[in-house]
């Protein structure tokens, strides 16, 4: 007899336990497979390119170059992208090492493993046009123009407003009203 | 009065999950109730960068190689994927679980052993050891056993990927997670995508066959459909020099080592709802004779029958709430037959039990992640039978039901930004034995991007089972003992976890732990006859080392050692069966580009004390296996050979064996044929 009144309490107490925190949010995806973080960062530099005017290269015809610079986190996480074309445009994505010539690319990733120069790479990237992406904390205070970063296990940018008015690069307003802005002028 | 309690016990049994499901809906905007599906990379590409921002992604380590949730986790966890055991050519999780850091696996020729940490003692069922199939309980309600085997549920084909996570985690889990706990997650359906049909061949006559039928629908559901089926000859003859005499067949047990088991397994899913249902069958005889019985007899086989139904619904929320709600039945059922100068006896066991589970995940001020939990299990059937079958003699028939009840929350807090407290505390009610509190401490430090350091304390206990409190064979050979109370576990332990550039990860841990009041087979010097008793204590502690190297021009490499002593502080011994060296290194080397592997393997288990007061040798294995995939579209061809070298060794035998050290297989082969439609 008195089991059962514990049993009954312990129910009680599972049911109100379910309804204790107020569902007063939407649902979002459920939690099993996941993509990676570097496969929902792909598709967002994919994005971008659609938001950004990219100069024209001489070597380069129509074709965009996107180059990966330093240990490349993202493995086959662009594969799906591979043969989509930009606005039109084709483009590729070649992993490169630090010393490396970049001055036919239109945009450049920045890896983490380039930490220690980040300086030198974003002025040099700067002063031959190219766009500069990183995803790495303080990359963006540092000069790069698009960081990506996490939060709550979400993926989100924030834009150096500095870096992308210097160097005349056009980004739509449509992806500036997703980022978090970074400048000093504002 | 009983009545209406029973009354109102169901109705708040029965009436839990539908109540959740309409309370959930009411408070969900009807618009949101189609649930977003989990993208897949395709998908991906087709979405907008505002669609892009509200996908949640899994947390892996920089370069996306080690999933992070590894180091941040409370505890030294090891992963096993699909591919490994694909690369691998392992048969059973049994075989999967082998080549995990600091585990052994011994083998009675009927079942299967795991042994953690030092410790694996003969004659145990595996019940100090959790496993979850997705977040399923596998474990049974009468030995507490787990089936790891051929007689695992699962066929390993189906398997997505093991996390076997080391220490006490009773804390989340309860009863049995002593000092492992073992999670497999399933295959999913979109994975097979289409018709998967596989077929082997290997020594010792054995043969297996698998359907398996997954795919994605209207981007909502989901299925898996998968059956197998599987016989083994065994080997021909077996020689066991303690049968060697005239009578009993000069040792040789001929023709009775064969094995067979079929199974199905299915998985359906539907916006938030996850079905899941598992049979499994299988039959096995016994060359070795144990408990007496007639040795070389083909009558003396056991037969294991495992399902279970089980409906999950899990949502996640964007203010960070994630709920998951179950409801499962369960089922198992053992029946051996047992030869005594030419009596059969029945020996049998029947668990059937129900629950229900209820879980939320809620972030607080984006420094507390909390887990707040509660369990009920009702064990409808935990019933034992003994019977001989002609002349007829009833020798035991227990019938026994019970309940028990679980509340628990766990906080991972984030002290400062490199700095995670993990605290959970668990409570536990058994009709039974009354209330268990478990907690956990971590304290996890990551004071450079690539090193961590863990800190853990727990505890964790195990109730004494039912076959434990009261099988007997009416003063055969053994007696009940009802007075058992439960076993605990107090453990300590130090975890380094470095990363070295881009392709290495280093691990070592330092424990120590201590059992009171464990649960051990004695013979009471009285009457002679066996019984279960809380009279040992045993105090052990290990170092181990694991480096893995991944992604380097597509080479995989896991190489660990593991030192461990156990010593039974009531006797001053150490433990038997427990090695205190076991390694292993396993590679694997593309010949070809993702489509020709060349995976061997090479595993050392060190001398272990036999229950005889023996010891088996340390022995050196060897296994390697040859993977052919996507050469034609949609063929994947393995070739595998087990103990290369033919090195002939033993695992300890158990109180019911004769032999002290029962031999195992030499080299066997096994070809696989795997086709995609």
């Amino acid at each position: 007899m008195f089991i059962n009144i514990r049993k009954s309490i312990l129910l009680l107490l599972l049911f109100i336990g379910t309804l204790g925190f107020e569902m007063n949010g939407w649902p979002v995806s459920a939690q099993e497979t996941k993509p990676t973080q570097y496969q929902v960062k792909a598709a967002f530099i994919y994005n971008f390119l659609q938001f950004i005017d990219l100069p024209l290269r001489p070597n380069q015809g129509m074709n965009l170059t996107l180059f990966i610079l330093g240990e490349d986190p993202f493995g086959n996480a662009f594969d799906p992208f591979q043969g989509e074309k930009i606005l039109g445009r084709k483009w590729n994505i070649r992993p490169i090492r630090y010393g490396q010539d970049f001055k036919d690319g239109h945009i450049l990733f920045i890896a983490a493993s380039e930490k220690g120069r980040i300086n030198q790479i974003v002025k040099q990237a700067h002063t031959q046009g190219l766009v500069t992406i990183g995803d790495t904390d303080g990359f963006g205070q540092q000069g790069v123009m698009i960081n990506l970063f996490l939060e709550r296990n979400r993926v989100r940018f924030e834009i150096n407003m500095d870096s992308v008015r210097n160097n005349r690069i056009l980004i739509s307003s449509h992806l500036l009203k997703l980022a978090r802005i970074i400048s000093k002028n504002p | 009065m009983f009545a209406m309690v029973f009354v109102i016990r169901s109705f708040f049994l029965l009436c839990f999950p539908i109540f959740c499901f309409v309370i959930l809906s009411l408070l969900i905007p009807a618009g949101f109730l189609q649930a977003q599906e989990v993208p897949s990379i395709v998908d991906l590409k087709k979405m907008t960068l505002e669609q892009l921002m509200e996908i949640e992604v899994a947390r892996v380590y920089g370069a996306s190689k080690f999933e992070q949730k590894i180091t941040e986790a409370p505890s030294s966890v090891s992963i096993v994927t699909a591919n490994e055991i694909k690369k691998y050519g392992w048969r059973s999780l049994a075989e999967i679980l082998r080549s995990v850091r600091g585990v052994f696996v011994t083998n009675d020729r009927n079942y299967s052993y795991l042994g953690v940490r030092g410790f694996g003692r003969p004659g145990d069922y595996n019940s100090r050891i959790l496993l979850l199939i997705d977040g399923h309980r596998v474990n049974d309600n009468i030995y507490d056993s787990l089936l790891l085997g051929n007689e695992f549920i699962l066929d390993v084909d189906l398997i997505d990927r093991i996390e076997f996570t080391r220490g006490p985690g009773s804390s989340l889990y309860g009863s049995n997670a002593f000092f492992a706990s073992i999670h497999v997650i399933t295959r999913p359906g979109k994975s097979i995508n289409g018709l998967e049909a596989s077929t082997e061949a290997g020594s010792l006559k054995t043969y297996k066959g698998r359907l398996t039928y997954g795919n994605k629908f209207l981007t909502e559901m989901e299925m898996l459909l998968s059956g197998s089926f599987y016989s083994s000859g065994g080997n021909e003859r077996l020689y066991f020099r303690e049968y060697d005499s005239p009578s009993s067949n000069h040792g040789l047990a001929e023709r009775v080592d064969r094995e067979g088991f079929c199974n199905i397994f299915s998985t359906v899913s539907f916006k938030d709802f996850k079905f899941q249902g598992g049979w499994n069958k299988r039959e096995k005889t016994i060359p070795t004779g144990y408990y007496g019985t007639d040795f070389n007899h083909p009558g003396n086989q056991t037969l294991d029958g495992r399902a279970y139904l089980d409906l999950k619904y899990q949502r996640g929320f964007k203010n960070g709430t994630d709920v998951t709600a179950r409801i499962f039945y369960d089922y198992y059922q053992y029946k051996g037959d047992y030869l005594y100068s030419g009596v059969v006896n029945k020996d049998s066991s029947l668990g059937q039990w129900w629950g229900i589970e209820s879980r939320i995940n809620k972030t607080f001020f984006e420094k507390h992640k909390v887990i707040l939990g509660l369990e009920y299990t009702n064990n409808l059937r935990q019933d034992q039978k003994n019977y001989n079958q002609e002349p007829y003699r009833m020798l035991l028939e227990d019938k026994r039901s019970s309940w028990n009840g679980a509340l628990y929350i766990q906080d991972e807090y984030s002290i400062i930004k490199n700095l995670i407290l993990n605290a959970g505390i668990r409570y536990d009610y058994f009709k039974t034995f009354g209330g268990a509190v478990n907690p956990r401490l971590a304290l996890i430090f990551n004071p450079l991007e690539k090193t961590f350091f863990k800190l853990l304390y727990g505890t964790a206990f195990r109730t004494p089972n039912v076959f434990e409190l009261y099988y007997h064979d009416l003063g055969n050979t053994s007696k009940p003992n009802p007075d058992l109370k439960k076993e605990t576990i107090t453990t300590y332990e130090l975890i380094w976890e470095q990363y070295l550039g881009k392709y290495l990860r280093g691990h070592s841990s330092l424990y120590y732990y201590r059992i009171n009041d464990l649960i051990s087979q004695t013979i009471d010097p009285e009457d002679g006859l066996m019984v279960y008793q809380n009279i040992d204590k045993t105090e052990a502690k290990g170092l181990e080392l694991g480096l893995e190297i991944r992604g380097l021009k597509g080479v995989e490499a896991k190489a660990s050692y593991a030192w461990q002593e156990a010593i039974n502080q009531v006797s001053g011994e150490e433990l038997t069966n427990s090695p205190k060296h076991l390694a292993r290194v396993g590679l694997s080397i593309p010949l070809l580009q993702k489509k020709i592997f060349f995976s061997p393997e090479l595993r050392y288990m060190g001398r272990r004390k036999t229950l005889g007061g023996n010891a088996t040798g340390g022995f050196l294995t060897m296994n390697a296996t040859l993977l052919l995939q996507n050469l034609i579209p949609g063929l994947e061809i393995s070739g595998g050979v087990y103990n290369l070298g033919d090195q002939s060794y033993g695992d300890p035998g158990g109180a019911e064996h004769r032999q002290d050290i029962i031999q195992q297989d030499g080299r066997t082969f096994r070809l696989k044929v795997t086709y995609r439609f």
